[in-house]
């Protein structure tokens, strides 16, 4: 425990020392050396834990109201920190080739400055990045309060610096109005998050009479009922926010589309896993979920998982495409864990052993892949200033390691083989096809479930074809874009890490399955009497398939080995083009047409704005058509939030609130309610 | 183990040699249906023969990705061939689960098929990989709610006994004649036949597989065309393993020699089809692809209620 102590301590004095006045170049290097020396510490810390060893315990006396402070590192802790540490650390290198045009910049000058003769005038003061780099020291400090707390205060504290650092993040380029937006709104929704999880909180502390965890789960276990539900409820609600659930994802792709590209790449892959932990954390509190829990978090999450991939189709912007498929990959996990809840409501050590197993390793996965994607969306944003898809183009032959990066991070979240994704899913998918004993409805219904799941994924394959294809392949589309060249090493090193990581997770799965073996023991824990081995049958299932996935990768590279030895000159011809003899690269099929004929069935999720000036006239001028796909649950939430505004009004203007007699009686009758639910509630007044 | 490794060559000849037979036989029905002698049963053998030799041409847009994505849609499709049963309950790579490598298999050969197409920058292509996208998105959850639904009715877990042993579950006669049904339209829209889509037709427009390989020729065209034909017999040997009585581990020979009539009568099914059908306006298609997903739903649903007894 004094390693993550000091681990705290390394990374709160790496984040007062890059807010000394000094270079940035100086900031950032602080910044990312005490990072690496936390990061070290971490592991040497977490290693025994993970690997089978017994929790840590750590107490910290504290005043009075708070009393002890507990901290206590379990295999699910361990397992989340294994990775956000050094995630963090390779988002903030990412970071210092993303950001390095701004280290000489004058205050007050954002990224849609990038490429305008402002940022190479020299004014007094320079930006400050030192901020930047202490916020994502903080961040990284959150994880380890959140991921060890044992004390519900000290979670919460560490769920607030992480909101409250992500929020500052996010907002880096401040200057302009629709990036503070997307911060606020991001704020707003991660403290509505808040008062659900402060809630919950409230309602076990009042019954536990404590603030620890352990307590609580005494209490959840031993008292089912609807006070139970609610708090599951609840603690659902805020979690579902944090990791961005269908329907609280409204807040997601405005702040990844707003953010610097390592800070979206940071909050969808490692800070909102927060989300996910404590979902996990506070089902095994439960202990024994009830049955509906189970098949509650299956909908909820399969409902995501749909949703998710249907927005991805539509969008225009790549950093929103990917915001949306994080609230897939979500939904995915979260497919994972309600079978492990069935699991465990119904006693079945196999059920609940690869339904957590495969929901976590997905965590795992898809912070791996989706902070590639991110890191090679912000390489294209950084060479071409642009993420609007139907600009782009042809991006692959002057950017080879970025497409490079972006196939294999798509071929991974399509869940393809032989890359990561693919191994994780077929946990899940083993998990909803279990010939585990069962009624035959529940059978059904995680059958329908595992067909849904193959719908997502055939989904999520039409988008990453759209995105790479429009982005990265044919001919350039428009010239005003910068002709861009390979983005720095800075930038390049994390894609290729988390690149090799995603190749080796696919081919090698069982070390992916060795990471979060620890973990599902806890979960297997929960379940009375002797336990098989379960996971060690699909480990030996998952090496075959990571020997297969090697060998068609042999087999492909065998091919065209042979192939490239049997012709050394090769013809070239222009793409056919039916016969026309004047193609031009506007001709080329656009993002939005990609995906019309699809998302015109989904009418009800996708609403698509068009906005069109037709062409009039024998020698038209001016004409142009935009379609949009909008999120429709932020239309309907701020058509809500204005209906209400405007009936708010309208009842006041009616009532004449400075009426003295209104006033009275309308506190009278609130008293009078009040006291009414005290006494049906069994309270003190009886 | 001899055993096991005769029917494994068995499974390889069969997997080999049947793509091209299959179109031959398609290819022929048609013939027969509008009174042309036709092709001889072997012809697209050696049209990919003739492809092989070929020196290709390549479109100037094109990145390495464009030849790669031919060898990944060829491998990808061998693969799928080993893992699905078509001489009965047997496949090469046999283990619980499987039917899911299966299907992703097939889908990383779909998003290689789609991306090649993608490279050259043609606006053609960008149809056809869009309109094959949204199709498969359609057609995806039956194959899943049939195997749930073959799950169900024989408690196995791996593709080769869930398709080859249905047949001694107790609700088969309620599910066979479905379970054809929708591995047929799946044979449709993978293999890209009528009414899902038209491979003789010579208008870029109404393409769906054949546009995306506009721009490919030599042996990259060769693998592609190969890949197609290899996904049908796929299909076809899953509808044969379906129906075939025999088993191959016991009666290796009348199981084959089952396998192979019931494939050709499959063969002659869509060469039927392809005759006295046109292909459906493209609106119509995902509603057809759905009708897929619906009948596998059904199925689902009815071996759900024969294990519960209802």
């Amino acid at each position: 425990m004094s390693g993550l102590i000091s681990a705290v301590l390394v990374l709160l004095l790496g984040a007062l020392a890059c807010l000394l006045p000094l270079r940035n170049g100086v900031r950032a290097g602080i910044g990312i050396a005490s990072q690496v020396v936390a990061t070290g510490l971490v592991w040497v810390t977490i290693a025994p834990v993970l690997f089978g060893g017994p929790p840590l315990v750590g107490e910290l006396a504290w005043a009075y109201p708070v009393g002890t402070l507990r901290m206590r590192l379990d295999a699910l802790g361990a397992f989340f920190l294994a990775w956000s540490l050094p995630m963090t650390l390779l988002g903030s290198v990412y970071g210092v080739g993303y950001l390095r045009a701004f280290w000489a910049a004058p205050r007050h000058l954002g990224a849609r400055h990038l490429g305008t003769r402002q940022l190479g005038t020299r004014h007094s003061g320079v930006r400050h990045l030192g901020v930047h780099y202490a916020l994502l020291n903080l961040t990284a400090l959150s994880f380890v309060l959140v991921y060890t707390a044992d004390h519900a205060l000290v979670f919460l504290l560490g769920w607030e610096i992480a909101a409250l650092a992500a929020w500052l993040v996010v907002i880096w380029d401040y200057t302009n109005q629709k990036v503070r937006f997307a911060g606020f709104n991001y704020l707003v929704s991660t403290h509505v998050g808040l008062i659900f999880l402060v809630a919950a909180f409230m309602i076990l502390y009042t019954h536990s009479g404590s603030w620890e965890l352990g307590t609580f789960g005494d209490w959840l276990r031993h008292n089912p009922g609807s006070e139970r539900d609610l708090v599951f409820l609840l603690l659902v609600t805020s979690f579902g926010l944090k990791a961005a659930f269908f329907p609280f994802h409204s807040w997601l792709p405005r702040a990844h589309a707003a953010a610097p590209a390592h800070v979206s790449a940071l909050m969808s892959g490692v800070i909102h896993k927060a989300g996910l932990y404590a979902l996990v954390r506070f089902v095994w509190l439960i202990g024994t979920p009830d049955e509906w829990m189970g098949w509650f978090l299956i909908a909820f999450s399969a409902c995501s998982a749909v949703v998710g991939a249907l927005y991805t189709v539509g969008q225009r912007d790549l950093k929103r495409l990917l915001g949306y498929s994080s609230t897939e990959n979500v939904g995915i996990a979260g497919i994972g864990f309600g079978v492990g809840c069935l699991g465990l409501t119904w006693g079945n050590p196999a059920l609940a052993a690869i339904g957590f197993a495969g929901g976590l390793l997905h965590v795992l996965n898809h912070a791996f892949f989706k902070c590639q994607l991110f890191y090679a969306a912000g390489a294209v944003y950084q060479a071409t200033h642009t993420v609007n898809i139907e600009k782009l183009g042809g991006l692959s032959r002057l950017m080879p390691w970025t497409a490079l990066s972006f196939i294999v991070g798509g071929v991974a979240i399509s869940a393809l083989p032989p890359l990561n994704g693919f191994t994780s899913e077929f946990v899940i998918y083993s998990g909803l096809f279990s010939g585990a004993a069962m009624p035959a409805s529940a059978k059904v219904a995680l059958c329908v479930a595992g067909a849904l799941l193959a719908f997502v994924g055939a989904v999520s394959a039409l988008s990453i074809t759209r995105a790479f294809g429009i982005v990265f392949l044919g001919s350039p589309r428009d010239a005003d874009v910068a002709a861009p060249t390979e983005v720095s090493r800075w930038m390049l090193l994390p894609m290729g890490l988390h690149g090799l990581a995603v190749v080796v997770l696919g081919v090698v799965p069982v070390l992916g399955l060795m990471l979060v073996e620890g973990p599902t023991e806890i979960a297997l824990a929960l379940l009375p009497g002797p336990k098989a081995p379960v996971l060690a049958g699909i480990g030996q299932t998952l090496s075959r398939i990571g020997m297969i996935s090697g060998a068609l990768a042999a087999t492909v590279a065998l091919m065209l080995w042979l192939r490239s030895r049997r012709t050394r000159v090769r013809a070239r011809h222009v793409t056919w083009g039916c016969g026309y003899g004047a193609p031009n690269a506007r001709m080329q099929y656009t993002g939005s047409s990609f995906s019309t004929d699809f998302s015109a069935r989904f009418r009800v999720v996708m609403v698509l704005l068009r906005r069109q000036k037709a062409p009039t006239g024998y020698f038209p001028d001016d004409a142009y058509l935009i379609t949009d796909c909008v999120d429709a649950v932020e239309r309907r939430l701020f058509s809500v939030i204005g209906h209400g505004d405007n009936s708010a009004s309208d009842l006041s203007g009616r009532l004449r609130e400075d009426d003295p007699r209104f006033a009275f009686a309308a506190a009278l009758a609130a008293i009078v309610v009040i006291a009414g639910l005290v006494v049906l509630a069994g309270g003190p007044l009886r | 183990m001899n055993a096991g490794l005769g029917l494994v060559l068995l499974h390889l000849l069969v997997a080999l040699a049947m793509p091209i037979v299959m179109v031959g036989l398609v290819n022929r029905t048609k013939s027969l249906w509008a009174g042309r002698k036709g092709p001889p049963l072997l012809q697209s053998g050696w049209d990919l023969l003739r492809l092989v030799r070929k020196r290709p041409v390549y479109s100037a847009v094109s990145t390495p990705l464009f030849r790669a994505g031919a060898y990944v849609v060829l491998a990808g499709s061998w693969l799928a061939a080993m893992i699905a049963p078509i001489l009965g309950s047997f496949a090469p790579l046999q283990f619980s689960h499987d039917f899911i490598l299966f299907a992703y298999t097939l889908g990383l050969a779909r998003i290689f098929l789609m991306l090649s197409a993608m490279d050259v920058g043609s606006s053609f292509e960008g149809m056809g990989a869009a309109r094959e996208a949204s199709f498969t998105a359609f057609v995806e959850p039956a194959l899943f709610l049939l195997i749930g639904a073959a799950g169900m009715a024989t408690g196995h877990s791996s593709f080769a006994a869930l398709i080859g042993e249905l047949h001694h579950a107790d609700s088969f006669r309620w599910l066979a004649a479905p379970a054809a049904a929708v591995l047929f339209i799946l044979l449709q829209a993978e293999a890209s036949r009528v009414p899902v889509d038209d491979p003789l037709t010579h208008l870029e427009l109404t393409m769906v597989h054949e546009v995306m390989i506009l721009d490919h020729s030599g042996p990259e065209l060769a693998a592609m065309q190969y890949a197609g034909a290899l996904k049908m017999t796929i299909y076809a040997g899953l509808i044969a393993a379906l129906l075939n009585p025999f088993d191959p581990a016991r009666a290796p020979l009348y199981a084959t020699l089952a396998s192979l009539a019931l494939m050709a009568a499959v063969a002659a099914a869509v060469g039927c089809v392809e005759s006295l059908t046109a292909r459906l306006r493209m609106r119509l298609v995902p509603r057809y692809l759905m009708l897929a997903s619906a009948v596998a739903a059904l199925c689902l649903a009815a071996a759900g209620s024969v294990v519960g007894g209802l």
